[in-house]
C-alpha cells in the first residue's frame, strides 16, 4: 500500500515536472524581432513614391513662384517707380504670399493622407511578414523609448523591409 | 533493364501528360486554387481586394462552351486580350459596414475605370473595359470585369496597379507570374 502511494506520488511529480518543461520550452519558443520604423518607413517603396509626386508639385509651384518672383525683382530694380508700377508689385507679392501659404497647405494635407497610407499597408505588410516567419511579436523600434533595447540578431528591418517591397511591387504571399 | 528505365520513364511521361489536360470543371477549380498563383487577395484596414486572373479557356468555359474545339478557337480569338475579375468587400472593424459600402460604390462609380493599368514588360495599358456585375446589393461584394488589349501573347509577368486613393489605401500592385500562366493546364 506505502509502495503504492510512492509511486503515485512519483508518477504525479514526473507529470507535473514534465508540464512545466513544456510550458517553459515553449514559451523559450516565441519567436520575436524588432524593427527600425524610421528606416523601415523611409526604404518602403510606397514612400518613394509618393515622395516623388510630392516633390514633382514642389517643382511646378517653385517654377511659378521662380517667375513671379523674377518680375518683382525686375519692378524693384527701377528707381523711381511710378503708381502703378508700385501696384503690380504689391500685387506680385501678394500672389506669392498666396501662393506659398496655399502649397504649403496643400503639402501638409498630402503628406498626412499619404503618411496614413503608408502606415496603413506597412501594418499590413508586417503583419503578413510575422505571420509567414512565425513571429509572436514584432516590436518597433521609433527611437522615443518604447524599445530601450534588443540585441542586434533580433534586427529583422532589413529582412521586413525586403519583404513590404516586394509584397507592395505586387508579389504574390507565399503561403 | 533498359526495358524497364524505359517502362518507368514512359509511365512518367504518361502520368505528366494526364495532368496538363483537364476537365472543364476541374480546370476552373485549378484556376480559382489560390496555391497556383492567378488569384491574389490583399487586406488593407477595412476592405479586402481580390484579384483573379482569367484565361480565354476560363471564359469560354464560364460562358458555357465544353467542347475543346470551340474553346479552342476562342482562346485563340482572344489571345491578345488579359481578362481579371476584381472583387472588392468591406470588412468592417470600427466603421459601420454601411459608411464602408458607400465609399466603396462612390469609389467604383467615379474613380476605379481610370484608376487600373496593367504592366506588362515595360509596357503600360489602360483599362479597356470596366464592367460591374450587378448584384442588387445583394452580395457583401462587388466585382468587376477587367479588360486589357495587348499586342501578342504573354510574354513577360502581368503587375496589375490599382490606384484606390478613393479607399484611403493608395497605389496596390498584384502580381501574376509567367511561371505561373504557362503552368496553367489545357481542357480536354
Amino acid at each position: 500500500m506505502k509502495l503504492q502511494k510512492i509511486i503515485l506520488f512519483a508518477n504525479s511529480a514526473v507529470l507535473i515536472a514534465l508540464v512545466v518543461v513544456v510550458i517553459l520550452s515553449m514559451k523559450g519558443n516565441e519567436k520575436a524581432g524588432f524593427v527600425d520604423v524610421a528606416k523601415l518607413y523611409n526604404n518602403f517603396s510606397m514612400t518613394a513614391h509618393y515622395k516623388g509626386i510630392i516633390d514633382a508639385e514642389k517643382k511646378q509651384v517653385q517654377s511659378v513662384l521662380d517667375s513671379l518672383n523674377g518680375e518683382y525683382k525686375f519692378l524693384a530694380a527701377r528707381k523711381n517707380p511710378d503708381e502703378e508700377t508700385k501696384k503690380t508689385m504689391e500685387d506680385l507679392y501678394a500672389k506669392m504670399e498666396k501662393l506659398q501659404n496655399a502649397y504649403s497647405k496643400r503639402v501638409q494635407m498630402l503628406s498626412e493622407d499619404y503618411n496614413n497610407k503608408i502606415v496603413q499597408q506597412l501594418n499590413q505588410y508586417v503583419k503578413e511578414f510575422g505571420e509567414q516567419n512565425g513571429y509572436t511579436f514584432i516590436h518597433g523600434a521609433a527611437g522615443d523609448g518604447s524599445l530601450m533595447y534588443g540585441k542586434e540578431s533580433a534586427d529583422i528591418t532589413d529582412e521586413v523591409i525586403e519583404f513590404a517591397n516586394e509584397r507592395f511591387q505586387g508579389e504574390p504571399l507565399n503561403e | 533493364m533498359n526495358n524497364r528505365i524505359l517502362f518507368i520513364l514512359s509511365l512518367i511521361l504518361f502520368a505528366g501528360c494526364g495532368q496538363s489536360q483537364l476537365s472543364p470543371e476541374k480546370y476552373i477549380k485549378y484556376i480559382e486554387d489560390p496555391e497556383n498563383g492567378l488569384i491574389q487577395t490583399k487586406e488593407f484596414g477595412e476592405y479586402r481586394i481580390t484579384l483573379l486572373y482569367t484565361p480565354p479557356e476560363y471564359m469560354a468555359v464560364k460562358r458555357g462552351q465544353s467542347d475543346t474545339d470551340s474553346i479552342g478557337k476562342f482562346a485563340s480569338d482572344n489571345k491578345t486580350s488579359r481578362n481579371f475579375i476584381l472583387r472588392l468587400e468591406a470588412v468592417p472593424k470600427q466603421t459601420e459596414i454601411q459608411e464602408l459600402e458607400d465609399q466603396l460604390v462612390y469609389f467604383l462609380d467615379y474613380y476605379a475605370e481610370n484608376s487600373i493599368n496593367l504592366l506588362e514588360g515595360n509596357v503600360k495599358y489602360p483599362c479597356l473595359m470596366f464592367l460591374r456585375e450587378e448584384t442588387m446589393g445583394l452580395a457583401p461584394y462587388h466585382n468587376v470585369l477587367l479588360s486589357f488589349n495587348a499586342t501578342e501573347g504573354i510574354k513577360d509577368d502581368m503587375t496589375i496597379e490599382i490606384n484606390a486613393d478613393g479607399l484611403g489605401i493608395g497605389i496596390m500592385n498584384f502580381k501574376f507570374k509567367k511561371e505561373d500562366i504557362s503552368d496553367i493546364p489545357g481542357i480536354k
